[in-house]
């Protein structure tokens, strides 16, 4: 992940920090829907992100109760192909900027 | 009965069985997925040989109007322009993709014979379960399955014509299952 060049402020006194300007972080939403099968998308969370079995279920359980869960993060292109990937297994998922 | 799939530690493949029933309710619903993905391509009728050897459709591409199309492509963006630049990027390649997986199913089944041992390696297995799991979400529209609880057997009986489609519905999930616990296990 790139990190942009720190702006300095020049009138910044000893105590005020230079704060590094950071790419934005975009997230894989994959949401909740009637059809497909807890083991299913268990599956697909282990197969396609490498997921322990333990990860992968918790992320399905929070996609079955809560509606959706962030499954990835990162850059706007990866994300892309996360999300991608998870239609081409059938999945619904959306690609947003972590802050929503 | 249908011998679920299961998996042969021995030879690593993952072997089924299907009656001459079940054999040809696969084939006729694998070809129809096909017939449905090729409605409202992306590409167009004729897509000239960049653009079909790019995957990438020239113009803006909108969701499609059939509702089962749209649930094998659902928006990957909230914003419409960034969803149909998306479309545009990936749809025709997903599209290649399903269709593929459909086709090398309906490949091992050519010459399968009722009763006889299917055995797939594991890269077919992962094909048999792509290409029934998006059957499987094609019929859920078309039984207009939306919400977690909805059991189509409690709402469509024997009587209904949808009931068919219900049985084969359920079916599916089952073969899914077997699957997934064939490729885990």
């Amino acid at each position: 992940m790139s990190v942009a060049p720190v702006e300095v402020d020049p009138e910044a006194t000893e105590e005020t920090r230079a704060v590094p300007v950071q790419d934005p972080v975009w997230v894989t939403v994959v949401w909740n829907d009637p059809v497909n099968l807890m083991s299913y998308v268990t599956y697909v969370f282990m197969t396609y992100f490498g997921y322990s079995k333990g990860k992968a279920e918790q992320l399905m359980r929070e996609v079955h109760n809560l509606g959706k869960a962030i499954v990835s993060s990162g850059g706007r292109e990866q994300m892309e192909k996360d999300v991608a990937a998870m239609h081409g297994y059938g999945l619904w998922a959306t690609v947003q900027r972590q802050d929503g | 009965m249908l011998k679920p799939f299961q998996a042969h530690r021995r030879s690593g493949l993952i072997v089924g069985a299907f009656t001459e029933g079940q054999a040809d309710v696969l084939r006729f619903l694998l070809t129809g997925q096909l017939a449905l993905l090729d409605e409202e391509d992306p590409l167009g009728e004729e897509p000239d040989s960049l653009t079909a050897a790019l995957g990438i459709a020239e113009g803006p591409v909108k969701k499609p109007d059939n509702p089962a199309l749209a649930r094998l492509f659902p928006d990957a963006y909230g914003d419409a322009d960034e969803a149909s630049e998306f479309r545009r990027l990936t749809e025709p390649d997903l599209r290649e993709g399903k269709r593929a997986t459909a086709r090398q199913v309906l490949e091992t089944l050519k010459d399968y014979e009722p009763g006889e041992k299917l055995s797939l390696d594991s890269e077919q297995a992962q094909a048999w379960l792509g290409a029934v799991n998006d059957v499987r979400l094609v019929l859920s529209v078309w039984l207009e399955i939306e919400d977690d609880d909805d059991n189509p057997f409690d709402r469509i009986d024997e009587k209904d014509d949808r009931y068919e489609i219900v049985v084969m519905y359920h079916w599916l999930g089952a073969v899914v299952e077997w699957l997934v616990d064939a490729l885990m296990g």
